[in-house]
């Protein structure tokens, strides 16, 4: 409730240091992506696919019909039924894995900083990604989609992801919906959607969710809210202005008036949690103050987004 | 138990106190602005909450309600509230010292001692309640009423704003005399407060109503001092003498010091000495100058409590014409010794006045213009007052007889340290023939002859005389005393004597406190007095007044005295005079540690035995404190509505 962090609520480039340290990552190289649903993937990777093909892993039967692989027809039944069946096996495959983190200028605020802690949500994520040859994507946006990081496999590419990561800066709207409908037309093979956001968007974010989940994309939403927003330490007569659009509100602080701010946040949270579990989507919202390593060890393999 | 405000002035601020209030209400606020990462949720906000406006106007105005209250609260501490504890109504005299040993310096930052009696003065008077009166008194050597007996605490306190210490001693006893007149009618007696150091002269004989309760406010610590208690100026007579000045320093304290002595003359220091004074010790300073006209001023260079005694000042002016009338059938010797001297007044024709010895008469108001009058062979029968060298003739003083004529007269012997015999010779002085007096007690013989006193001092009353009792003219003329140097010398000395200094004196050197006697020319009729500070005031002179006598010598130094006749114009004529505080109990500046009245002690120093008010100025200001807190919770901690 000091008057000094409520003046200085934190800025992105005060902190620094990498995005990733040595003994986190040591921690969740043993974890992977989990993807509720069976995705396709271009290569024979290692997940499984809905997707019938070669593997060694049976799946099912059906009737022989004329171009099928004759290597794959089950002698054994013919043998016994004197009928041509043909063996079908789950296919396995390289999922992917797309990171969508909003850098808006609504992002760098908080302390911890809410954009840093979202890049380092997004860089553990991808992380994850890559050590399980899972094929990830990175894009940042915020009115629109800034830049994107082309879908790769392997742990070669780490560090470019990383440097991709660093390389952001906070600025502009957020525009959830715009950026999120160019990044589905762009990226249209299924997999598993991260969506890292404040979810502070004026226009909402329940289109931004529909254009992910329409294509049957396995979606997370992690919301990112700094301690500043989720109690404000402010007091007195207070001219707010919008870090994004300067929109300029006069404000008495009083207790009716935050807790009529704290509903509104409450109901907001509590509305895109709803929003997601309606469509299959995951969801989870944390405070910056949350220590990072118990997100992603801890609250990420609770929400089952890794395993 | 009573409930009484002691200062309302501040009540009388309330209204505006609170229009400013309100007023800061209307003020646009300066909030104070602050990013955040957006206003969205906000806004949301507000929107809930002008739902509930009503409320939130009563949030502002509880506020205001709780800051008004406080403020209320705070103008009231500020007015003194007491609760009174004993009985309202009663009576006190405020005797305030002015005297010269309160402006000793020994106060905490160099504060007076005068400043510290105002303020528990001023203390006394702050502490009365509605009903309550009090009088104003200052004292020194004199008591001056500075207010009725009044409950009107701003008469009270303009008096002591007013009030600034004297170079005056002090005598408690007059202002005493003035208590008990002013008890002896009153129906309840009042409290007597003394605000002093406790020098305050002598008490015998003084006494209090009995049943006045005496408080004695201490005031002052200090009580080493050095000062000057005595200055004495001769002046020069013109024969080539010089002026002298004799310095009385007086060493207060416990040990021995040693002190300068500076003299300045017309603020040009001309001399300077240095004296040794053991404890409680005085010594005489003698000075010489060949200056004889100029303003003194003596300084001790001498760093004490009290400076007001460090200082005195004096006129060095040449000794003024002796006006001298000689009487006489015809005297050859006297007439022409007297116009060759140079101090005797002479007329426009260069001689001394004569009169024949029939046309003396007592009643003649011009005689009190003479400073002596020369009686050569003549029988007065009353003399008015005055000085008087007479030769061969009685003063009609009763008890001094004449025995009549004897001849052949030696002189047996003279007194040599008398004033009138210095460089003179009396065994030249051969007398064929001269009167035998019969001396009275108190009579002076300065020159014995065989058969009786040929020269002597007589008085009576004002009149003093020198008198001679052989007749100049009848000397014989071969080696006649008339021919030797030794006569001019002696005429010479007995004017000085005798029509010198005397009532010069009087006017040079005065005390503060004291009557400042001046002779004025016959056509004035107002005097405008210059004191050494302040305002010059006016003053009338009656006719019939033999001389100017100036009361209300309040400071010490150089007073000027403008006498203007009726048509106004320029000054007749201006005189000087200096006042001195010169009072050795005033210089012994110890601070009495109780003052006794006819063996009844004062209840002792600080003791305020009238604790009628409670203050309760610190209920209210805590009151008004917690609702500031209670303010600031709820606009702050926003914790109620």
């Amino acid at each position: 409730m000091d008057e000094v962090a409520l003046d200085q609520a934190g800025t992105f480039a005060e902190e620094q240091g990498p995005l990733l340290d040595q003994g986190l990552l040591a921690r969740i190289s043993r974890l992977d992506i989990a993807a509720r649903k069976l995705l396709q993937g271009k290569m024979k990777g290692e997940k499984r696919s809905k997707k019938r093909g070669r593997s060694v892993e049976f799946a099912d039967h059906r009737p022989y019909a004329a171009g099928d692989d004759l290597r794959f027809l089950d002698w054994s039944i013919y043998a016994r039924l004197d009928r041509l069946m043909v063996k079908l096996f789950l296919e396995e495959e390289d999922q992917h894995v797309y990171v969508l983190v909003d850098a808006s200028a609504s992002m760098d605020y908080g302390r911890p900083n809410k954009l840093r802690y979202a890049l380092r949500a997004a860089a553990a994520l991808s992380y994850i990604g890559l050590v399980n040859m899972n094929r990830v994507g990175v894009g940042v946006f915020s009115s629109a989609l800034d830049r994107t990081f082309r879908p790769e496999r392997g742990r070669r590419n780490l560090r470019k992801l990383l440097r991709f990561l660093e390389e952001t800066r906070p600025g502009g709207r957020t525009d959830l919906a715009a950026a999120c409908k160019r990044f589905a037309l762009e990226h249209p093979r299924r997999g598993v959607v991260v969506l890292i956001s404040d979810f502070l968007d004026r226009s909402g974010y329940e289109d931004a969710v529909r254009y992910f989940v329409a294509r049957r994309m396995d979606v997370f939403c992690l919301q990112v809210l700094s301690p500043q927003e989720l109690d404000p330490p402010l007091a007195g007569d207070l001219k707010l202005a919008d870090v994004e659009d300067g929109d300029v509100t006069e404000i008495t602080v009083s207790g009716p008036l935050l807790a009529a701010y704290k509903r509104n946040l409450a109901a907001l949270v509590g509305g895109l949690r709803e929003f997601c579990h309606r469509r299959g989507a995951r969801f989870l919202s944390v405070s910056t103050a949350m220590p990072f390593e118990k997100l992603v060890v801890e609250q990420l393999r609770l929400q089952g987004v890794v395993k | 138990m009573g409930f009484e405000l002691l200062s309302t002035g501040w009540l009388y601020a309330a209204p505006g106190f609170l229009g400013a209030l309100v007023l800061l209400y209307f003020l646009k606020l300066k909030r104070r602005e602050v990013a955040v990462s957006s206003t969205y949720l906000w806004r949301a906000a507000l929107d809930d909450m002008r739902v509930n406006s009503p409320l939130q106007r009563l949030r502002m105005n509880l506020l205001l309600l709780l800051q008004a209250l406080a403020l209320l609260l705070l103008l009231l501490a500020l007015a003194r509230p007491v609760s009174q504890l004993g009985l309202t109504g009663t009576d006190t005299l405020l005797l305030v010292d002015v005297s010269a040993s309160m402006q000793a310096t020994d106060g905490a930052g160099g504060r007076t001692r005068f400043e510290q009696a105002r303020d528990e003065a001023r203390r006394v008077v702050e502490d009365l309640s509605r009903g309550d009166r009090a009088i104003l008194i200052a004292f020194s050597d004199e008591a001056r009423v500075l207010t009725p007996m009044t409950s009107s605490k701003a008469a009270l306190r303009a008096a002591l704003d007013d009030l600034r210490p004297t170079d005056r001693p002090t005598r408690l006893g007059e202002a005493l005399h003035r208590v008990n007149a002013l008890v002896a009618g009153a129906e309840r007696p009042p409290a007597l407060y003394v605000f002093t150091d406790g020098r305050v002269g002598p008490l015998d004989g003084v006494s209090l109503d009995e049943r006045v309760p005496l408080h004695y406010i201490r005031v002052g610590q200090a009580t080493d001092n050095v000062g000057i208690v005595g200055l004495d100026v001769r002046p020069a007579s013109g024969l080539g003498e010089e002026t002298r000045a004799f310095v009385s320093v007086l060493n207060a304290g416990a040990a021995e010091v040693e002190v300068g002595v500076d003299f300045h003359v017309d603020g040009a220091l001309l001399g300077s000495t240095t004296v040794k004074i053991g404890p409680g010790g005085v010594a005489q300073v003698p000075y010489e100058t060949t200056t004889s006209q100029g303003r003194l001023e003596v300084r001790l260079d001498h760093q004490d409590a009290l400076p007001a005694d460090d200082v005195a000042y004096a006129l060095l002016r040449p000794q003024e014409p002796v006006r001298v009338l000689l009487v006489t059938p015809g005297n050859l010797f006297l007439d022409s010794a007297l116009r060759e001297d140079p101090l005797v007044w002479k007329n426009a024709r260069g001689e001394v006045p004569v009169l024949a010895p029939d046309a003396l008469s007592k009643d003649d108001p011009a005689l009190l213009e003479y400073d002596l009058i020369v009686l050569d062979r003549a029988s007065p029968e009353d003399l008015p007052p005055g000085n008087y060298l007479c030769f061969a003739t009685r003063p009609p003083f009763p008890g001094l007889v004449d025995r009549g004529s004897m001849n052949a007269w030696k002189v047996l012997d003279w007194d040599e340290a008398h004033e009138v015999t210095r460089f003179v010779n009396f065994s030249t002085l051969l007398l064929p023939t001269a009167q035998r007096f019969g001396l009275r007690d108190g009579d002076v013989e300065v020159v014995r002859g065989d058969h009786g006193p040929l020269v002597f001092e007589a008085r009576h009353g004002d009149r003093r005389a020198l008198v001679c009792a052989f007749d100049l003219m009848s000397l014989p003329v071969e080696g006649a005393w008339t021919f030797d140097p030794s006569y001019p010398i002696f005429l010479a000395n007995a004017v000085r004597w005798l029509g010198g200094a005397g009532r010069d004196k009087k006017d040079l050197l005065v005390r503060t406190g004291g009557v400042a006697e001046l002779r004025f020319p016959a056509a004035a009729t107002a005097a405008t007095v210059t004191p050494p500070e302040g305002a010059p005031r006016e003053v009338s002179i009656r006719p019939g007044d033999d001389a100017l006598r100036l009361a209300g010598l309040d400071r010490a130094g150089i007073y000027s005295v403008a006498l203007r006749g009726p048509a106004g114009g320029d000054p007749l004529r201006t005189s000087l005079f200096a006042a001195n505080l010169a009072d050795a109990d005033e210089s012994h500046i110890a601070p009495a540690p109780t003052l006794e009245l006819a063996g009844r002690p004062a209840a002792a120093a600080q003791d305020r035995a009238v604790e009628q008010n409670q203050d309760m100025w610190k209920l209210f200001a805590l009151v008004a404190l917690g609702f500031v807190l209670v303010e600031w919770w709820i606009y702050n901690r926003r914790v109620f509505i």
